[in-house]
């Protein structure tokens, strides 16, 4: 049953987010922008941030962006990825930081949700890649910020735990469902409520607001529906730890919506288990 | 050459992952047979026997004697269960997406069969038919093992009853290692589980059985 008082304490405690670092924010700002001006200042924004540099340049060399060689600069990286995907990483290196807690009311480990994060975003990549042509970054970025709801929430479930894992064994739902049930709100609506405290671009919003729920997306359901079917295979994979990963399934009209057929869809889902469960294979 | 003795290993949620785990901590010669269910909405079984296959392939083996390696190529095969086919050593055998497995044994030839029914059963493939299955063909010589799953509708537990009635053993994952421990902690709670332990573990007692 709902509880007003703790839906109340929960959206007051938006507050105690971390602030969006002033770089990271500057870059967001220039988040649609791809003009030649744009990329001089976008590399001279992440080279001035020693600490952001080097987080970047961890992720540009991560299994889960896929490329081939080592990156050891940012002006290399830029070459070889792109500015609209060196944006993304400076936004990862930030959630990164800020997902690194154990989130005790997932049973989520220290790091856990940060590897669930960029396994999704991999994932989102790879299926824009065919499904969302130009979107590849956008994707990868969505993936990589669409659970940032669960850093606030997972300190009131703590609270409910028991009474939502019952109700997941009796009626054989899926972990946000019961959220919505016992505690009223879900992780995706405080996401939805923490992005727009940071600012981040509309798009995004859509994404954590909308990936349980793909067909109320509002900006663009395609790219909700890619980061869906992402989270809902690394959670039936198991390459996330946590206890929100039971019950899961692929909303059919999601992969409808990227007018996916049935011999696509198991070459994607193999694709997808290779990338999520085989990354060193990539 | 008919295998004497089995593995079969049950999993739920988390359990393709974990089964990668596991199997990435065989580095040593695979003799007898291992037959895995997972309860997944997705068919993926080809993928994982593939990739393991890819990932093993490239692992050469630690046994060593006297300092020399034993063997320097891995051979353990990795594949989906095909029906009808004879079980062999040395092989690890998936069963396919949303169809039960089944052990069986006929004048002293084993195999695996594949089949829809029964279709009204709450997972598929079942693990507690699985098992079940091994444990009517091999009797004591059967090892089975239960992963990380959720605890809904206790799929492995008479399983594991029959393996312990014919004097086989039972291995579950501990609540370290596993995404959700309700399907280990129904073994343990039945009294079935021989030991409690963590994927690496797990992987030294399937050495130790064969």
């Amino acid at each position: 049953m709902i509880n007003p008082k703790l839906v109340e304490s929960i959206l007051a405690n938006i507050d105690e987010l971390p602030p969006m670092p002033a770089s990271i924010a500057a870059l967001l700002e220039m988040f649609q922008e791809e003009d030649s001006l744009s990329a001089a200042k976008i590399e001279k924004i992440i080279s001035s941030d020693q600490s952001l540099t080097m987080n970047v340049l961890k992720l540009c060399n991560s299994a889960f962006f896929g490329l081939r060689q080592e990156v050891s600069s940012i002006k290399q990286a830029a070459s070889l990825i792109g500015f609209k995907a060196l944006k993304a990483l400076a936004l990862g290196s930030f959630v990164q930081h800020i997902t690194e807690q154990r989130l005790e009311g997932y049973l989520i480990e220290k790091g856990g949700l940060w590897e669930h994060s960029i396994s999704v975003a991999g994932g989102s990549r790879l299926i824009a890649e065919r499904y969302l042509k130009g979107f590849e970054d956008t994707a990868f970025t969505a993936g990589i910020v669409h659970d940032v709801g669960k850093i606030i929430m997972s300190k009131y479930l703590q609270k409910e735990f028991t009474e939502i894992v019952s109700v997941i064994k009796k009626d054989a739902i899926p972990f946000h469902e019961a959220e919505k049930r016992i505690c009223g709100i879900t992780h995706a609506e405080i996401g939805q409520m923490a992005a727009e405290r940071w600012k981040l671009p509309n798009i995004l919003i859509d994404v954590i607001r909308n990936h349980h729920s793909p067909q109320n997306a509002i900006i663009n359901k395609q790219l909700v529906s890619i980061v869906h079917i992402s989270d809902s295979v690394s959670k039936i994979l198991g390459t996330t730890d946590g206890l929100d990963s039971v019950n899961m399934n692929i909303d059919e009209g999601a992969v409808s919506s990227l007018n996916i057929d049935k011999a696509e869809y198991e070459d994607l889902i193999k694709r997808l288990t290779n990338l999520m469960l085989f990354p060193e294979q990539r | 050459m008919n295998p004497d003795r089995i593995i079969v290993i049950g999993a739920s949620t988390g359990g393709p992952k974990a089964i990668v785990e596991l199997f990435s901590e065989l580095v040593w010669e695979l003799k007898i047979p291992v037959v895995v269910a997972v309860h997944a909405p997705i068919d993926i079984a080809d993928t994982i026997a593939s990739g393991l296959k890819r990932k093993m392939e490239s692992n050469p083996l630690m046994e060593t004697f006297r300092g020399k390696p034993l063997s320097s190529k891995n051979q353990t095969s990795y594949k989906t269960v095909i029906h009808n086919e004879d079980i062999q050593g040395g092989t690890v055998y998936f069963s396919p997406g949303k169809k039960h497995t089944f052990v069986t044994m006929d004048f002293m030839r084993s195999y695996l069969r594949v089949s829809d029914e029964p279709s009204m059963t709450t997972f598929k493939p079942s693990v507690d038919l699985l098992f079940i299955s091994a444990a009517n063909s091999f009797k004591s010589k059967v090892l089975g093992i239960v992963l990380t799953g959720l605890s809904t509708g206790r799929d492995g537990v008479e399983g594991c009853k029959k393996i312990k009635e014919y004097g086989g053993a039972v291995v579950v994952q501990d609540k370290r290692t596993s995404e959700c421990f309700g399907m280990p902690k129904n073994i343990i709670d039945a009294g079935l589980a021989d030991s409690v332990l963590p994927l690496k573990l797990i992987a030294n007692k399937m050495k130790m059985f064969q």
